[in-house]
């Protein structure tokens, strides 16, 4: 009887001292956390395609065809300020010869708010344009093409 | 040593995160490479129809070849670059066809509405032809170019000619491109 006390005082204290120990250890400590959304935008494809319908030099007035379909998005509430390599004249040169080159333009709509990447994309449509005075004395060519690199600031 | 490695396994863990954040929203630009094709037609067209004085007085007393030139050019309009031909053809002769030359087409026949069976041959000629060959180059629709078209009557047909006044022929000009 005596011994089975002896081991019950003696689990006591050991049980007091590592609660004391916690006691005496325990510290606070706060988190912060931050985070940052990027206002970001970006195109629904990396290509996109413009065709002219044959073109009948003998005609007049400018001449002009747009995307179709290309859609863009960007996080909530950024409207992207604008895109490079749109402005300025551009080239149209014949696959077969080179030499042959037609300039155009390229025009945008209004770029506007995205309103996230879970929601359907915003339209946009590019329209290149060729001006008759360009277009009545090009060399007939059925292969006439040119690619610019549209990017996005915001 | 144990809350100073906790601090620093919460450091890294947080630039981590922050780190692949960026990598899958990088901030700045988005591309899209846009292709823009276009054909421009091969066209001609005429710019102005081509005539000649009426009546062409043929002396057959000249002892040199007649040459007529056009009241009015026959002028054309191609687009740039397009190698076009032109083909006469002559209502009262056996021209059917023909590519005009600076050489000039023969088997043209001015006849006599009174008198049919009268005719006097005549060379057509297109003297604008780019090689001798009967091949034109069009400057664009924009720019007319001149055929150059005129009438020959060798002296020879000339002095054997019955004297009519109401000699003709009708041309047809096609524009092959």
């Amino acid at each position: 009887m005596k011994k089975s006390l002896v081991v019950l005082a003696a689990m006591v204290m050991v049980f007091a001292m590592v609660s004391g120990a916690y006691a005496a250890a325990q510290q606070s400590n706060t988190v912060t956390v931050n985070a940052t959304i990027s206002g970001v935008c970006s195109f629904s494809t990396g290509t996109s395609t413009i065709t002219f319908p044959a073109i009948d030099p003998s005609d007049t007035g400018e001449k002009t065809a747009a995307t179709a379909g290309l859609t863009y998005k960007c996080t909530n509430g950024t409207t992207p300020a604008s895109l490079t390599n749109l402005a300025g004249s551009h080239t149209l040169a014949s696959t077969a010869t080179p030499a042959d080159t037609m300039v155009y333009t390229l025009t945008s709509s209004a770029l506007t708010a995205g309103t996230g990447f879970a929601a359907a994309g915003t339209a946009i449509t590019i329209t290149a344009h060729i001006a008759d005075t360009v277009y009545q004395v090009a060399p007939a060519h059925a292969d006439y093409t040119g690619t610019v690199v549209l990017t996005f600031a915001y | 040593v144990k809350k100073y490695l906790w601090f620093i396994a919460v450091f890294v863990a947080t630039s981590m995160i922050t780190g692949t954040a960026f990598a899958a929203t990088p901030s700045g630009f988005s591309n899209t490479t846009l292709t823009v094709n276009a054909e421009v037609l091969g066209m001609c067209k005429e710019y102005q129809h081509g005539s000649f004085p009426s009546p062409l007085t043929i002396d057959p007393l000249s002892a040199t070849d007649l040459n007529f030139l056009p009241s009015a050019d026959e002028l054309v309009t191609c687009a740039n670059g397009t190698v076009y031909t032109v083909k006469v053809s002559s209502a009262n002769g056996t021209a059917l066809d023909q590519t005009c030359t600076s050489g000039g087409v023969s088997g043209m026949s001015l006849k006599s509405a009174s008198w049919p069976s009268d005719t006097v041959a005549y060379t057509f000629i297109c003297a604008g032809d780019t090689d001798g060959a009967g091949h034109f180059t069009g400057a664009g629709l924009i720019t007319a170019k001149a055929l150059g078209i005129s009438i020959r009557v060798l002296a020879a047909n000339a002095q054997t000619a019955l004297a009519h006044a109401d000699y003709s022929d009708t041309v047809t000009l096609t524009i092959s491109y």
